[in-house]
This record gives structure tokens, sequence and C-alpha cells, in this order.
């Protein structure tokens, strides 16, 4: 390990200008922060409704997430696809995909006149766009890659010994993945959900495009700031403080895995 | 945890920088000629975006230099102008919000009176068969109006008041340009838009009498646009003439767009 004394210069002053390129906006958010009435500005009615949606559509998106993401996680890691490699670039690309984009792709698939859309409007009635589902289909579109490349890779780490051992023993291939499987990378599974929850806490970009925004059915928190921005910002950097306080929380309790190493 | 997506980062990062650097110093290099070489900044409300183009035109056409534009909502642009922005011009679809910036060097322009209205637009076809502002309150068609929070939804607001319409929309959109196309690929069944950009994306738009003809300026579907200039600003070589803000301002380009001169005159 090298002491800061040690570094050179050259190296260390770009390193010092990124840390504060990272934390000087977050000084600049918690300076202008409505200390004294942040209590007040959160239980606004608005507020709580958004935060209420926001509960919802998390943590269905993270239930999603294990639902759908657990076996794909597990097909990525231990199936050999003719494909492999483009699709792990399409379940990645979600999170290199401006959100925006994301959204303008999920209306143009999922929306009333769009591929997919059209069809479940006709047949079942169903029209996503502007309801609550919708939000949380937004929500797992940008939380899911994050959830599967964190049980893909665990499950890479952990080879493949233990679940041989268990089919000698006769166990069925749906038995080994779950006794012995799942619980072997129980701990990737929860950092998983945790990073998946935490993004889809913090989606914007997809959900305003695709579900739109209404107080208590699609407006989310961040939804809910970028409006309070128009008329109240100090609502907005109150919730924006409440916002910065979970992610930091969600990463605290990561901290035996990203903040190691 | 992190190492695979590390891996990945890596190998992304390095072709990326072997193909993309010159790509990224000739953008750099473009980007710093083309700013700062004291053009006019303007800041016009979202609902300019469609003109903006063509006024650039007029003005090359009439041997003028078009500004930079910086479009926004206009509550966030009176917010960056109270954070520090300065632009030369600022539209606001809103006039009242101009107060609170006057104390920041801007002069109201009193001679430009541009004005917008509202109207009820449907999704092609107008397959929800909404007929009138009514049919805003109904529970089945898929409705949406700008959030309160931007001109466009206090416009709306004062339409419900005023004409006792309970509407109940699907989505509260952030900015009219959100909502005119949403309406324009089909995804909302109706909606209330300016004039400007339901023309603009050749909405199908139903004439209610309580909304068309706007007889004044009071109207609550007409919204009147308030213009400041810096005092000191490029533009605003005689803040008290209308010439150096009307420049920016075709009468033809506007009212082709669909704007309104006359309203709030």
């Amino acid at each position: 390990m090298n002491r800061p004394g040690r570094a050179p210069l050259a190296l260390l002053t770009p390193a010092v200008l990124a840390v504060a390129l990272l934390v000087v906006p977050l000084l600049g958010l918690l300076q202008r922060a409505p200390w004294s009435s942040l209590g007040s500005r959160l239980l606004d009615d608005a507020v709580l409704e958004a935060v209420r949606v926001s509960l919802i559509v998390s943590f269905s998106a993270a239930g999603l997430c294990l639902v759908l993401g657990l076996p794909l996680g597990w097909v990525l890691a231990r199936v050999d696809l003719p494909f492999a490699r483009l699709l792990r670039a399409v379940v990645l690309l979600p999170m290199v995909l401006p959100p925006v984009v994301a959204g303008t792709a999920l209306l143009f698939a999922l929306g009333r006149r769009g591929l997919v859309g059209q069809w479940l409007d006709s047949w079942f009635g169903v029209t996503l766009p502007f309801t609550t589902a919708g939000t949380i289909l937004a929500a797992t579109f940008v939380a899911l890659p994050f959830f599967v490349t964190t049980v893909e890779s665990a499950l890479i780490a952990a080879g493949r010994d233990l679940e041989e051992a268990a089919a000698v023993n006769a166990a069925g291939p749906l038995t080994t993945f779950a006794t012995v499987t799942v619980p072997s990378i129980r701990g990737a599974i929860g950092a998983g959900l945790a990073l998946g929850w935490a993004r889809a806490l913090g989606e914007f970009g997809a959900t305003i495009t695709f579900a739109g925004s209404l107080g208590g059915r699609t407006r989310t928190l961040p939804l809910q700031t970028f409006l309070a921005l128009e008329s109240d910002p100090e609502s907005a950097v109150a919730i924006s403080v409440l916002l910065l306080a979970v992610s930091l929380g969600v990463l605290i309790a990561l901290r035996g895995r990203w903040l190691t190493r | 945890m992190a190492r695979p997506i590390q891996k990945i980062a890596k190998k992304v990062a390095k072709k990326i920088a072997k193909k993309t650097a010159p790509v990224i110093a000739l953008v750099w290099a473009v980007a710093a000629c083309s700013s700062g070489n004291g053009e006019t900044v303007v800041f016009a409300a979202s609902s300019l975006a469609p003109v903006t183009s063509d006024i650039d035109a007029a003005l090359e056409s009439g041997g003028d230099i078009p500004p930079e534009w910086v479009l926004a909502g206009s509550s966030r642009l009176i917010a960056q102008v109270r954070d520090g922005a300065r632009p030369d011009v600022i539209i606001s679809a809103d006039a009242s919000q101009l107060a609170g910036i006057l104390h920041l060097g801007y002069v109201v322009a009193a001679e430009a009176r541009l004005a917008n209205r509202i109207v009820l637009a449907v999704a092609d076809g107008n397959p929800a068969q909404i007929n009138s502002l009514d049919d805003l309150s109904k529970q089945g068609p898929l409705i949406g109006l700008c959030a309160p929070e931007v001109p466009c939804g206090r416009a709306a607001q004062r339409i419900a008041m005023e004409f006792g319409v309970a509407m109940r929309p699907d989505t509260d959109e952030p900015n009219v340009r959100a909502l005119a196309h949403k309406l324009a690929n089909g995804e909302l069944d109706a909606g209330l838009v300016y004039a400007t950009d339901a023309q603009h994306l050749g909405l199908q738009t139903i004439s209610d009498t309580r909304l068309a003809d706007p007889d004044d300026c009071s109207h609550p579907a007409v919204v009147s646009y308030g213009i400041a200039v810096l005092a000191s600003g490029a533009a605003a070589v005689n803040p008290n003439s209308a010439v150096s803000v009307d420049r920016y301002l075709p009468p033809e380009v506007l009212e082709q767009a669909g704007f309104d001169l006359e309203l709030c005159r």
C-alpha cells in the first residue's frame, strides 16, 4: 500500500478533483436543505403520496427482479447459449441506456398503439401507460440488470461443485436449484435486490416518459422532486435529501460487498 | 461481486477510448468555438420550441445573427435566472413570474405582446369520442393535462374553474411538449394543449364554444407571455425600444405558427 505522501502529484491532483466533483454537488444540496422545516415538508400530503407510490413501485420492481432475474442469472451462468454474448449485452443495456430512451422504447412496445401493447389493449383491455403497473414495469426494466449481473457473477464465482454433488445424490435440477444453488448465493441475491431496489427507487426518465405523472398513481418521489422544482424548490431539496439518505443507507448496508475489496 | 462489471467496463472503456478520443477532441473544439462569442442568449418557454428554427431562418434572411435559444418550462427558466443565469432575453409563458426577477437587472419589454390559446386536442381519429370539455371529466378516456406547476397546467385549472368541469387527468405532464407528443402518438385520448403545439404536431382538435375564439386577454384559455430583457444585455441596447426584442419575435413567423399577437395588445 502506498501512503498518500508517496503518491505522485500528477495522480493525486486529478483524484482529488474527481472526489470534489462527486462530493461538492452533494454539499450544495445539503447546504440548500431547509433543515428546520424538513420534517413538515416531508410530511406534506403530496410528498407522502409520492412516498407511498415509490414504496409500492420499488418493492414490486425488486420482487419482479427476483422472480424473473434469478432464473435469468442462472441461465446466463450455467447454460451454454448460442448467443450468450449478445444476450449479456441485451441484459446490460438498460444500465447504460438513457432512461428517457428506455421510456420511449417501452411506450412504443407496450403503449396502447405499441408493438405488443395494441394486442394487450384489444384482447385483454389492458393499458399499461399511466398506471401503477406501468410505473413498476419501467422501474423493473432499469433495475433488472443490476440484479441479474450480481446473481450471475456470484453463480460463476461459486462454481458447480456443490450442484454436481447434489446431482450425484440424485437431486433433481429444480430441487438442486432451490436447496443448493439459491442458499449458496443468498448474500449476492440480497445485494442484487438492494441495488435493484435502489435503482428502481431513483428511476425517473423511463417512468415519466412511459407512465406519466399522476399523484397517488404514478408519481414517485423523483417525479415529485422534479415537479416541486417548478413551484417549491425547497420541497424538492427536502425530498432530495431523503433520497440521498436512503441511497447512502443502501450502500452502507452493502458495505461488505462494494465498499471494501 | 463487482468484479465482472468492472471487467466489462474496463474492456468497453478501452475500446471506446481508442475509437472516440479524436471525435471527443473534435466535438470539444467545435463546442468551444460555437459558444461564448457574444451571441444573444434567449431563454424561452418550451412552447416556443416549434418556431425557433423558423425565427432563426427569418433572422438570417434579414442579415441578423440568430440567438442562442435555451428552451425549458417557464418556471424553471425563472429559477435559473434567480440562481445566477443572465440571458439577454427571457420569454416566459407566465407574465406574472417576471416580477420575481426585475430586481436582477431585467426590464419588462412592454411592446411585445405574445399570446397563446389552449385547445382541446384528441388522439388521431378521436377514438374516445370526445365532443366537448365536459368529456374531460369522464372516467373511461385517458386524459392528459399539464401539471398545475407550469403555465399550461395553470390555464387548464382556470378553464376547469371557470366552466365548472371537474377534469380527471390520468397524467399531469411536466410540460406541454410531452403532453402533445403523447396525444400525437395516440397514448392519450384527449388533453388541453396550446394551439401552437396542436398545429405543429397536426393534432386533431375538438371545438368547444367555451374555448373557441376567446375575445380578450383575460379569457381563461389565453396564456399571455411575458418578455423581459437584461438592461445591460446585448439585446437591450435600448430597453425602451421595441425593436431590440421584437427582432427575435417576427410577427409573420409567430402568427403562422398559431400564436396570437392581437389578443393581449
